[in-house]
C-alpha cells in the first residue's frame, strides 16, 4: 500500500473503524513509513485531545431549581396512548399506502352506493351518457378516454358523446406530486376496472 | 445498568411518574453537553434538552430496550436539535432584513468557572466550528460520546457507510484545527 492510500484510510484507522484486512495493510505500511506513522500519531493525538477537552469542559448544567421545575413539567405532561403509539410507529410508506387504500375503497363504496340508489341503468347505457368531452382533455386523458371508448364500443356513431353536464362515468384520477404522472381509472357499474 | 433502566421504565409506564427522574438523571449533563455542542448556545441547548425529555416521557412506550435507552434518548435529542436548527433557520429567513440579535454571555461561563475550563470548552467548540452540521453530529456521537458506528448510524438515521464517510471527512478537519490552536501537541513530529 502506498502513502496516498494509507493517508486516505488514516482517519478511520485512528478510530478503529477499518476492517481487519485494511487495518493490517495500514499497519504494515506504517511500520515501514515514518511520515505516515507521524500522521497517524497526529490523528490519535487530535482525537484524544478533543475527547479530553470535551469531557473536562462539559460544565454546562441546569441549576437544581431549573431541573426541579423541568422535571415537574415533564411528568405532568400526558404520555402518548398505546394506540397512538402503535399507529405512529408504522413506517411512513406503509401508512401512506394504507391511507391511499382506504381512500380508494371508500370512494368505490360511496360511488357504488350512490349509483345503486340513484337507479343508474346498465353499464353500456351509462357509458352512452358518458360525456367527457375529448377536446377538453389533455392528450394523456384523451388517449385514456379513447381506450375506454374502444372497449365500450363508443366509437360507434350510434353512441354520441353528450354534453359535459351529463357526465356519469365513475373515474378515479391520481396525480403524483413528485413526477407529475397522472393515472386515470375508469370503472364500470360493478366497479370492475375497464381495460 | 440496563436491567435497572428497564425496571424504571416499567415503573413509569405503570404510572409511577416519579421513576422518570432517576431514569434520566445519569444523562442530565451528557444530554445538555451534546445539545450545547450541536447548537453552540447554552440557552438553546437547555431548551432542546428539555424538549427531548418531554418527548422521552411522552413516548417512553416506544423505547426499544434492545437498542439501549441512552441511544434512544440521544436520538430524540438529535431530532429535537435538528427541529430547533430548522426553526431558527426559518426565523432567520423571515427576518433576513433585521440583523441577528446579539448573543448574551454564555450562562455556562459563570465567574466561578476557571479559565482552564472555559479554554477547554472553547477549544472543542472551535474544532467543531470547522465541521458541517452532519459531520458535527457524527463526530460528537462517535468520537465524543463514544457510540459505536452502528449506534451512531441508528441515532442519526444514516447508513453505517455514511457515518464512516462523515468521519473520514470530519477527523482531518479536527486534526487541522487542533494543530492550529494547540501546535505544541504536535511538536517534535515531522
Amino acid at each position: 500500500m502506498n502513502c496516498r492510500k494509507t493517508n486516505e484510510r488514516l482517519p478511520l484507522f485512528a478510530g478503529g473503524e477499518l476492517g481487519r484486512r485494511k487495518a493490517r495493510a495500514v499497519r504494515l505500511h506504517l511500520d515501514a513509513c515514518p511520515a505516515c506513522r507521524a500522521e497517524a500519531a497526529d490523528f490519535r493525538a487530535a482525537l484524544d485531545r478533543a475527547r479530553s477537552s470535551a469531557a473536562e469542559g462539559a460544565a454546562l448544567d441546569w441549576t437544581e431549581g431549573e431541573w426541579r421545575r423541568m422535571m415537574d413539567r415533564v411528568v405532568a405532561s400526558p404520555p402518548a396512548s398505546k394506540t397512538a403509539s402503535r399507529a405512529f410507529s408504522l413506517k411512513p410508506a406503509l401508512s401512506t399506502a394504507a391511507a391511499f387504500g382506504l381512500v380508494v375503497l371508500g370512494t368505490q363504496y360511496a360511488l357504488h352506493h350512490l349509483l345503486r340508489t340513484s337507479g343508474v341503468p346498465s353499464s353500456s347505457a351509462r357509458l352512452e351518457t358518458a360525456a367527457i368531452r375529448p377536446d377538453s382533455l389533455p392528450a394523456f386523458d384523451r388517449a385514456s378516454l379513447a381506450a375506454v371508448e374502444r372497449v365500450a364500443g363508443l366509437e360507434d356513431p350510434k353512441f354520441p358523446v353528450l354534453p359535459a353536464a351529463e357526465q356519469d362515468m365513475p373515474a378515479l384520477t391520481v396525480i403524483s406530486p413528485e413526477t407529475g404522472l397522472k393515472i386515470v381509472w375508469f370503472f364500470n357499474e360493478n366497479f370492475d376496472l375497464e381495460e | 445498568m440496563e436491567s435497572q433502566e428497564k425496571a424504571l421504565i416499567e415503573r413509569v409506564l405503570a404510572g409511577d411518574t416519579a421513576a422518570f427522574e432517576p431514569l434520566v438523571l445519569p444523562y442530565r449533563r451528557p444530554m445538555l453537553s451534546l445539545a450545547y455542542r450541536i447548537v453552540r448556545d447554552a440557552e438553546d441547548a437547555k431548551e432542546i434538552a428539555q424538549e427531548a425529555l418531554l418527548r422521552a416521557f411522552k413516548y417512553l412506550r416506544r423505547c426499544d430496550l434492545e437498542r439501549g435507552f441512552r441511544n434512544w434518548l440521544y436520538q430524540i435529542l438529535v431530532n429535537a436539535a435538528r427541529d430547533h436548527r430548522r426553526r431558527r433557520a426559518l426565523e432567520a429567513s423571515w427576518r433576513s432584513d433585521v440583523s441577528p440579535p446579539e448573543r448574551g454571555p454564555d450562562p455556562g461561563a459563570g465567574p466561578e468557572e476557571s479559565h482552564a475550563l472555559r479554554s477547554l470548552r472553547a477549544e472543542i467548540l472551535t474544532c467543531l466550528d470547522s465541521l458541517s452540521a452532519k459531520e458535527r453530529e457524527v463526530f460528537l456521537l462517535r468520537d465524543i460520546e463514544e457510540l459505536s458506528v452502528e449506534e451512531t448510524a441508528r441515532v442519526l438515521g444514516l447508513s453505517q457507510i455514511s457515518v464512516r464517510v462523515h468521519l473520514s471527512r470530519a477527523r482531518p478537519k479536527i486534526k487541522a484545527r487542533m494543530k492550529e490552536i494547540r501546535p505544541h501537541l504536535f511538536e517534535g513530529r515531522p
